[in-house]
């Protein structure tokens, strides 16, 4: 129940990624794009990431860390 | 002599990976072989690059209900509709073998080691992101084609053939293609998060990519009638050491093994890098 709750969940969350994209989108390209580069919409995508592979990114760093010894 | 000796007997995919640098001669500017075939024989109409055959217009324009772009632009219509044939007959194996867009990920993903990637596990959540995606895309579609939504096109916002076309052109002609803020999520996601940090590389083409999800259900529907090519598992020979689910691109294969039809794009990886030979190609048979 659990699981086909999970699936239907991420079904619908992958599903408004297209309208989602509609109305960020700010139909400029960034050469003429008034806020100069600070684009709000690859911020609002990497925080998407860091919370769903948060746990795992913090794995990673914490394995690149212990394998190349830098704490010693 | 010795030389053809040494790649026949190389263990890796190695006709695979060649079939990825044909993939990019024939589709990728400055070279675009193929689409400068087809303009030399009908006529020059655009610059023969990436933009030149879009893989997903043509299923934006029949969602949408402009059926006339088909006839419009008969090249683009005629390559998806080659790659759903056989993606029906054979599986998609455009995806696997030829798309330069999915080789370039692919191949950028092999520079960092496999504990550092990451992979989504079950093939159940990665199919319902995939056709998730799929569904809200042609949602926009048909309210583009009902005239709810006042843009051209929704393909055009994430296309990663347009990022890849803008880098190599960048690289071989110092010129820089249209770049807004959907081809730097694309760039980071396709190429960076999706392409380098991922298991297999090829997160953008799981999750985003309309030809492959399209492909991926003429695939499955394909497996009905029961005459395409797949791969088998022999249970006898596996010993479950999870190689197969380290090296499938598409995250098609799950911790009980079973190999999920809509995502697998028949790449023969699990087949080459198998220890135990328990993955084998073979015509599908009707039960």
């Amino acid at each position: 129940m659990l699981k086909k709750l999970r699936i239907m969940l991420t079904f619908i969350l992958a599903a408004s990624y297209a309208p989602m994209n509609y109305l960020i989108y700010c139909n400029l390209t960034c050469l003429s794009c008034p806020l100069g580069g600070f684009c709000p919409y690859p911020i609002i995508i990497f925080l998407v990431m860091i919370i769903k592979f948060g746990r795992k990114i913090r794995s990673i760093i914490s394995k690149i860390l212990w394998k190349k010894d830098i704490f010693i | 002599m010795r030389l053809i000796n040494a790649f026949k007997k190389l263990s890796i995919n190695k006709w695979r990976y060649i079939f990825w640098i044909i993939g990019l001669i024939m589709f990728v500017a400055p070279f675009a072989l193929l689409t400068r075939l087809i303009y030399f024989t009908i006529g020059n109409i655009y610059p023969p690059d990436l933009h030149g055959i879009c893989f997903r217009m043509p299923f934006e324009w029949i969602f949408s209900g402009r059926i006339f772009y088909l006839f419009q632009y008969p090249i683009m219509f005629g390559t998806v509709i080659l790659a759903l044939i056989i993606a029906f007959v054979l599986g998609p194996i455009f995806c696997g073998w030829l798309c330069p867009v999915g080789a370039v990920s692919e191949a950028l993903s092999r520079i960092i080691p496999f504990p550092y990637r990451l992979r989504i596990k079950d093939t159940s959540i990665t199919r319902s992101l995939r056709y998730g995606f799929l569904a809200g895309w042609i949602v926009i579609s048909l309210l583009i084609g009902l005239g709810y939504i006042g843009i051209s096109s929704i393909c055009c916002r994430y296309c990663a053939s347009s990022v890849l076309q803008s880098l190599v052109d960048a690289i071989s002609s110092s010129t820089v293609l249209y770049w807004h803020s959907g081809s730097i999520i694309v760039l980071i996601f396709w190429l960076i998060i999706g392409g380098v940090f991922t298991v297999g590389g090829r997160a953008w083409c799981i999750m985003f990519c309309p030809l492959g999800a399209m492909s991926g259900l003429f695939h499955s529907l394909g497996a009905k009638l029961g005459f395409y090519r797949t791969i088998r598992r022999n249970n006898v020979k596996c010993n479950n050491c999870d190689i197969c689910m380290k090296v499938c691109p598409m995250w098609a294969i799950d911790s009980n093994k079973s190999i999920d039809r809509t995502l697998c794009i028949n790449c023969k990886e699990c087949v080459k890098r198998c220890p135990n030979n328990a993955f084998t190609m073979v015509w599908r048979e009707i039960n």
